[in-house]
Parts: structure tokens; sequence; C-alpha cells
């Protein structure tokens, strides 16, 4: 047995290197002539951006205000991560595609090249509408570097009284909703990324869900980083109003770059009494090669509030790209019997580093959340999850169930969690478990026994491991995600 | 007597070396992740009148120690050691100044804000070795005689290969005590260490514990916490070598503002090592708990397990607690878990024993010291566990009926 343990671990270990030939699937670039702002930022930089996207001035305002309070912040340094420093001055911080111009009115007119680009990507503008059938449509606000430049389904969305548009659209049309709460959740100078995305932001998506709608099909945005030395601030802004449905995807891939790429997003959920927001991320940025020399830096800032009693905001994740991965989705449970999720798989290969987890913060009375965080590492990645539960005096009989589970395969990685739990209330009742282990002995003796080779046993465990969180992604994304669980690892252990 | 000077200006270059460190960093404030829940800088004064006040009669210590008849007993008062008595054989005590390569091995970290600021401060330090299996346990016995009294004290343990002892170190009192226990273990030694802190509700006790393991060494530590004002227990232990285990169990019964912080940080460098961690905290009134708790497994550490679990019942609404158990793991053969949880007293255990004729504040006291009865069950192989048990059995009562 132990000879065959030996067997195993080694095969484990020597097709975990080997997935260094399992190259980045969606590396590639397109070339199309992008219009940007020279290198470096400033003031100046800012009212470039602003005036290119013909912004109103009180948001000039509020960018400059959010980029001098950057100035006299400092960057992080307690995520369990390393890289080079960050240069902010020797960054783009504005590039659009050129055609924007004009504008194509439908998919027909759209730059060819972009959309051979998504078909690289998988994107299944047209093959979704067919294969899902016109009920089920997935509406594709597609981000190409900073500009939305093709948006489906609009009008069926419209006749439901949704707004689903580009952060810059919804400027323009919608500047009442956009000005009452942008920067409500996550304030500009909530921390050093968020300060820099506020003064910057290229572009992003804009959600309405009016009250009482149930949103009539799943909304999706694929984001995509193109141009070399172009980082990419996305800024999200979604409201469920009064008793309204919605679920969102995200989804992002990169093409292949030998220099790293600065991406800082904000995502602001806000869900109003009786709403729930159910928010889904794919993210297999481009990691870097097997000696960890470029990939995607993701410092995303992402935070749902439910801000009136009976809301709900739940957010799954599948992190498997990245060199660099800070990221924390919270839920701010305000109001009262408010229900806040957490559903994370983080994969890390190679070089790759994650610190990621979550924030519950329990506002309101009979608030519950749950965490179920699985993080798998590989190769020499470093992964982390670092968590917060916090109870506050007022909220009576809050709960919350936190799980988090690390594997480890090979000897080189490593796994840490720091979760913090904090109560102010002792009707509270908050339970954490946490495990790290690898692949238990007894559970690949139990597989080869009934027949499997050692690596399909391995496969199979690691399928179940995640399972519990794979099973809360939306139909439309459970394929490209575990197809992504197979890509990141499957491929190296199974 | 060269050779000691020499050691003298050696020892006063250090401290020189952490009273600037001191006066420059002073304590640390919440901004430093190890201090996080715990803000020195916000509680303590920046400086101590380090004088240690005269007695003018013997302190009685009865009901404040251990409560072993046959315990040797060491005792410091002010932060001074008062009295030794016949040592057992196999024991042996020395001043720390004679130790001069200990000093330097003991305060590697230097921005460690508990050793610098105890070496900054230092009054008594002494170095205890311990050469065989010693059937009697000693007890460390530390009182402050007043509010304004501060007390800054090192102790260095020394077992040696296959060494055996029962170490019951209590506090009591009033005002300010830091102490520094290092304590290293040659292989296959077995230190079980009872620590009792049942100080008034204004002392302020820093305790930390440094605890360096070789090959199939055992370190066991139990600590119950009846009071006090502001407490840090830390306890760090090293594995170095394969079989070495710690196992550290940890019961803190708090009330009125107490603010009590337990971290314990173990560091397994080594394969083959295990630990295991539990702490059962009690909060009523405004008290305020804490539970941090690391594990490291070092690359190469394979064959580790570590388990810690730390569980808090709040009694009161205007309590608090906080958690942090981190793991961070860097060999993947290992079995490591953590688990928490934080309730209040349940009503269904509650109404069971009330309804079987048992009245509200006796079924809360039986709950409350089922809590931690796991915790006062490995006092079972201390020397004189039987009578340590009933001895805190019966604190506990008296406080829980107190309180209650």
């Amino acid at each position: 047995m132990s000879q065959a343990k030996e067997t195993i671990e080694k095969e484990t270990v020597d097709k975990v290197q080997s997935l260094a030939g399992e190259k980045y699937k969606y590396g590639f670039s397109t070339d199309i002539d992008s219009e940007k702002a020279p290198k470096g930022l400033n003031e100046d930089i800012i009212r470039f951006i602003s005036a290119k996207k013909e912004e109103p001035e009180w948001l000039l305002e509020w960018r400059l205000d959010a980029f001098e309070r950057w100035l006299t912040m400092s960057e992080p340094d307690w995520a369990m991560v390393n890289y080079p420093q960050i240069d902010y001055q020797d960054l783009y911080y504005y590039s659009a595609p050129k055609s924007m111009d004009d504008r194509p009115e439908s998919l027909d007119e759209v730059d060819p090249e972009l959309l051979r680009t998504y078909e690289k990507l998988g994107i299944p503008l047209f093959e979704q509408e067919v294969l899902a059938g016109v009920k089920n449509r997935v509406a594709v606000d597609a981000v190409f570097d900073s500009v939305s430049v093709a948006t489906t389904f609009k009008e069926e969305l419209a006749a439901a009284g949704v707004i689903f548009c580009s952060f810059s659209e919804a400027v323009k049309d919608h500047p009442d909703l956009v000005k009452k709460y942008l920067g409500t959740v996550v304030p500009k100078s909530d921390n050093y990324f968020t300060a820099l995305n506020s003064a910057v932001f290229s572009d992003g998506s804009f959600v309405y869900i009016p009250p009482n709608t149930r949103c009539p099909m799943e909304l999706s945005t694929y984001f995509r980083i193109n141009e070399p030395n172009t980082g990419q601030f996305e800024r999200t802004l979604l409201i469920a109003d009064k008793g309204s449905y919605v679920s969102y995807l995200e989804g992002c891939t990169a093409p292949m770059r030998d220099e790293n790429q600065l991406h800082a997003a904000v995502v602001e959920l806000v869900a109003l009494e009786d709403a729930e927001i159910k928010y889904s991320t794919v993210q297999n940025w481009y990691p870097g090669d097997e000696e960890g020399r470029g990939g995607i830096y993701n410092f995303v800032t992402k935070r749902g509030d439910c801000r009136e009693n009976n809301a709900k905001i739940s957010w799954t994740q599948v992190e498997t790209g990245s060199a660099v991965t800070w990221k924390y989705p919270s839920c701010i449970l305000r109001g009262d019997n408010t229900v806040g999720e957490f559903y994370s798989i983080a994969i890390g290969n190679n070089h790759q580093q994650i610190d990621s987890g979550t924030k519950m913060i329990h506002l309101g009375k009979n608030t519950s959340s749950r965490i179920i965080s699985k993080g798998i590492s590989a190769g020499k990645s470093s992964n982390a999850y670092r968590g917060q539960v916090s109870v506050h005096r007022k909220a009576d009989k809050a709960r919350n169930f936190t799980q988090c589970d690390s594997l480890l395969i090979g000897d080189t990685c490593s796994a840490h969690t720091v979760p913090y739990i904090e109560t102010k209330n002792p009707s509270a009742i908050l339970e954490h478990e946490a495990t790290t282990s690898k692949i238990s002995d007894d559970q690949l003796f139990y597989c080869q026994q009934r027949g499997l080779d050692a690596e399909e046993a391995v496969s199979l465990i690691v399928n179940g491991f995640c399972k519990d969180v794979l099973q809360h992604l939306p139909m439309e994304f459970a394929v490209e995600a575990q197809k992504l669980v197979g890509i990141s690892l499957e491929g190296s252990v199974g | 007597m060269e050779a000691m000077s020499s050691f003298n200006s050696l020892f006063n270059s250090m401290q020189q070396e952490a009273k600037d460190i001191f006066a420059a960093q002073g304590w640390p404030n919440k901004r430093n992740e190890d201090w996080h829940y715990t803000d020195l800088s916000a509680r303590l004064p920046a400086s101590f009148q380090n004088q240690p006040l005269e007695l003018s009669e013997d302190v009685p210590l009865e009901n404040l120690t251990c409560g072993v008849d046959d315990a040797t007993q060491l005792t410091f008062i002010n932060g001074l050691l008062s009295d030794v008595e016949d040592l057992p054989e196999g024991l042996t005590i020395d001043a720390l100044i004679a130790h001069p390569e200990l000093v330097k091995q003991s305060d590697d970290d230097m921005t460690d804000p508990l050793l610098y600021s105890n070496l900054a401060h230092l009054e008594t330090g002494i170095v205890i070795d311990v050469t065989g299996v010693i059937d009697r346990p000693l007890e460390i016995h530390f009182h402050n005689t007043a509010a304004e009294e501060a007390s800054f004290v090192r102790i260095i343990f020394r077992l040696a290969a296959g060494a055996s002892l029962t170490l019951l170190e209590s506090h009591s009192g009033w005002g300010h005590t830091q102490l520094v226990s290092d304590i290293y273990q040659a292989e296959d030694s077995m230190l079980r260490h009872l620590r009792l802190h049942q100080a008034e509700d204004t002392q302020v006790s820093l305790l930390l514990n440094r605890v360096s393991l070789d090959a199939q060494a055992h370190y066991h530590n139990v600590a119950v916490s009846l009071s006090g004002g502001l407490g840090r227990l830390e306890t760090r232990v090293t594995f170095n070598a394969p079989g070495s285990h710690a196992g550290l169990a940890t019961a803190l019964l708090s009330g009125g503002k107490q603010h009590i912080d337990v971290t314990t940080r173990l560091n397994h460098l080594s394969p083959d090592t295990t630990s295991d961690t539990v702490a059962r905290t009690i909060l009523d009134d405004e008290a305020c708990g804490i539970f941090q708790g690391k594990v490291i497994v070092h690359e190469d550490a394979q064959r580790v397990e570590a388990t810690q679990k730390s569980d808090a019942l709040m009694l009161s609404t205007e309590a608090m607690m906080n958690v942090k158990p981190e793991l961070e793991i860097y060999a993947d053969d290992v079995a490591c878990a953590h688990g928490s949880a934080i309730g209040e007293i349940d009503h269904e255990a509650l109404f069971f024993l009330r309804s079987r004729g048992i009245g509200e504040t006796a079924a809360r006291v039986m709950l409350v010291e089922g809590f931690i009865a796991e915790i006062l069950g490995r006092l079972d192989d201390f020397a004189a566990g039987a009578t340590l048990q009933e001895n805190l059995s019966k604190r506990v009562e008296t406080y829980l009926k107190k309180s209650a």
C-alpha cells in the first residue's frame, strides 16, 4: 500500500508539474486600433477621461476627489501575496476601441475582428440564442478593453423596465440613479484600489431592476483585457429595487502577455426590500507562465448591501486565473431578515497567489450568512482564505455558518486560512470549520479498488471537493466553470 | 569576577537597546496585526515607575496559590523573588545574569513588543534547570501588592533529556505583571504546566510563554483564568524535531470590564509533530474575549497533525468575543483543522435541567461547569492532579455563584 501511495504521489506531482504543458487556451491578442491617453496618472488624465466620456461636472469632481484621497493612501500590504512594486505612472489609464464613434446598431455591424475575438473566447452570442431558446437568452454587455461596444437584448429588457447598459450610458441616460447609488456601498476612499478605480474608472456595467420585477434573463458581462499596459478599471453598479430578482454573470479571459497587467475593479450591489441578487463570477484571466512571468494582477473590491428588510445577496465565484488575486466579495446585512451567501472555489497553480475570501457584516436582526470556500493549491501556488464575520450589538439572532476547506496537491504549494470572527451579541450563533489536507489515501484506495486508475480517482475526488460550490452556479455558467476546473487542475491530476 | 562584569556590561547594553526601542516604539497599537484586538498603546501608561515597593509585613497568599501542599514554592512579590525553599534533587535555580548566552538567545527578536518591554524594565531573571524526573510540583507564584506596582520577570527553564516536571504558575494581586518564560525542552522531556490567573479586576498581566521542543518532548499546558483586568496569555511553541507534541488547553471565565486575550502560535518546523489547542471562553457583563490561534506548518514538515478549537459562551448582551484561528500550511501531507463556535447558553439544555427541578442559577452554573470540564480534565496527568482539579472546580463554582 505504501508503495502504491508513493507511486500515486509521484504521479500526482509529475502531473502537476506537467501542467506547464497545459497552455493558456485563450492566449491570443487581437490587433485593433485603439485610442489612448498617454501613460501616467495625474489630474489632467482624469479630466481627459471624463471629457472623453462627456461626463457631467459632478462626476468629474467625484473622480478628482477620489484621486486626491488616493494620493494620500498607501498600497495595502497585509495580504499574503508578493508582487513587484507597481509603477502607477507607467500605466495607461484610458484606451477605447477606435470604432467607438460610429457605434454599431446591431451585432451585424460590430467590427468582425471583435466578433472573431469573442468567438475565440467562447462567448456564444448567437450560439446561446439558438441553444438555449428565446426564453432563456443571455444578454451580453461585452467589454472590450474599457468601453462597451456591443449590447444585446436591450429591447426585451427595456420592455420589462430593466436597465442594463454600459456605465457611461447610464451616466448620460440615468444620471439620477447613478448619482443616488454610486459609491454608497463602496465609498471611494474605502481602500487604495477603490480610490484608484473611482478616479480613473473607464467603463463597466449598470443594471437597474425596477420594483417587483423578475429580470427576464440572466444578465452577463464578459470582461476582456486586451491592450498591453492598460490597467482595467471597471465599475459595476447593480440595483435591485423592492421585490425584484436578478441573476448576473461575469466571466473573464485575457490574452497571453509577458508584462503584468493591473486590474482594479469595483462592483457595488444594492438590494432593496425583498430583492434578491445572485452574482456569479468565473475568472480565468491569464495566470502567468509556469515560471510565474506575466499574468494579471486582480485587485477587486466587490460589496453588496442588503439595504432593506428581507433582501438577499449571493456571491458565487470560481477563481482560476490571475497571477495575483486580492478579492473579498462582501455582504452588508443591514436590513432585518437579510441573507448573505458566499460560495467560492479558488484554484491556484504554478506561481499563482490568491488571497480571497469574504466579509459578512451583520447589522440587522435575524440576519443570516453562509460561507463555503474551497481552496485548491497545486504547483508553487499560495492560496489564502481571509474572511470576516462580524455581528454588531443590535444584530439579534444573527446566524453564520462558515466552512473553508483547503486541498493541497504537491509539496511546494501552500494554503492559509485567516478567519476573523467578531461578535458583540450573545444571541448570535456563529460556527466556523476549516480543514487543510491532501487527498485522503482512504478515498483514493476506495476509488482504485473499484477500478479507477489513480489519476481518475484524484480527478473524481477534486470534483467532489468543489461540488458544494459548483451547484450554486447558474446553468449557463456551470458548464464553463467545470471546464475551467478541468483546465486549471484536472488536467494536472486526472 | 571579570567575566561577570563583562557580562554585566553586555547585559546593560542589551537592556539599554531595549529601553531605546521601548522609548521609540512604545506599546503596540491595533495597526499591528498581532495586537489588532488588544490595543496596548491605548490602555497602558507610556512609562513605569520601576521601584519595587518595600514590604512591611508578610503577604497572605492563601487561596491564591494552586493549593498543593507538598509543592516546592517560589514566590515573586512585586517582581522580586522573596524566598527559596529547599529544592528537590534535580532542580537548580541560578541568576539569569550568570548566563549571558541565554539572554542573547532569548532576545533574538527585538521587534517583539513583549520582549523589548520586558527586557527594558527587567527586575528579576532566573534560570531553572531540571535534570531529572521531579515528583513534587514546583509552584511559582506572582503577586503584586499595589496598583502602582509594575513587575517585570523573566524565567528560563531548561529541561534536560528525559527530565519531567509539573509546574504550577499562579498570578494574583494588583498592578502590572509582565512575565516572559522561555522553556527549552531536550528530547524525551515532559513539562506539565498549569497557569492559574486569579487577579484583581484592575490587574494587567502580559504573560508570554515560549517553548522549544526537541525530539519526543511533550509540553502540556492548562491555563485557567478567573477574573483579572487586562490579560494577554500568549504561548508560542516551536517543534524542532519529530515526535514532539504540545497540548494547550485554556478556560477563561471573565466578567466585569475584563479584556482577556489568548494568543497561540504553533510553529511546526519538523515533520511528525502534533499539537492540539482548545480554548473555552465564558463572557459575562462587559467582558471582551479574544482567541487568536495560529498554526504554521513549514515546508517539509510532513505528517503534522494540528487541531485548534475555540468555543465561546456569551452570558451577557454587553459581552464581546473576537476569534481569529489561522492556519498557514506549506506542506501537503498534513491534517490540520480548526473549528470555532460562539453562542449563548443552550435554552433546551437549560429547560431540561429546570424541568427536573434544578433552580435557574444552579442549572446555569452546571452548564458552564460542563462547558469547561474538558479543560480541567486535562489536569489528570499532572502531579497532584486530583487536588488541583478539586481546588479549581471549587474556585470555578465559587466564581460562578458569585457572578450569578
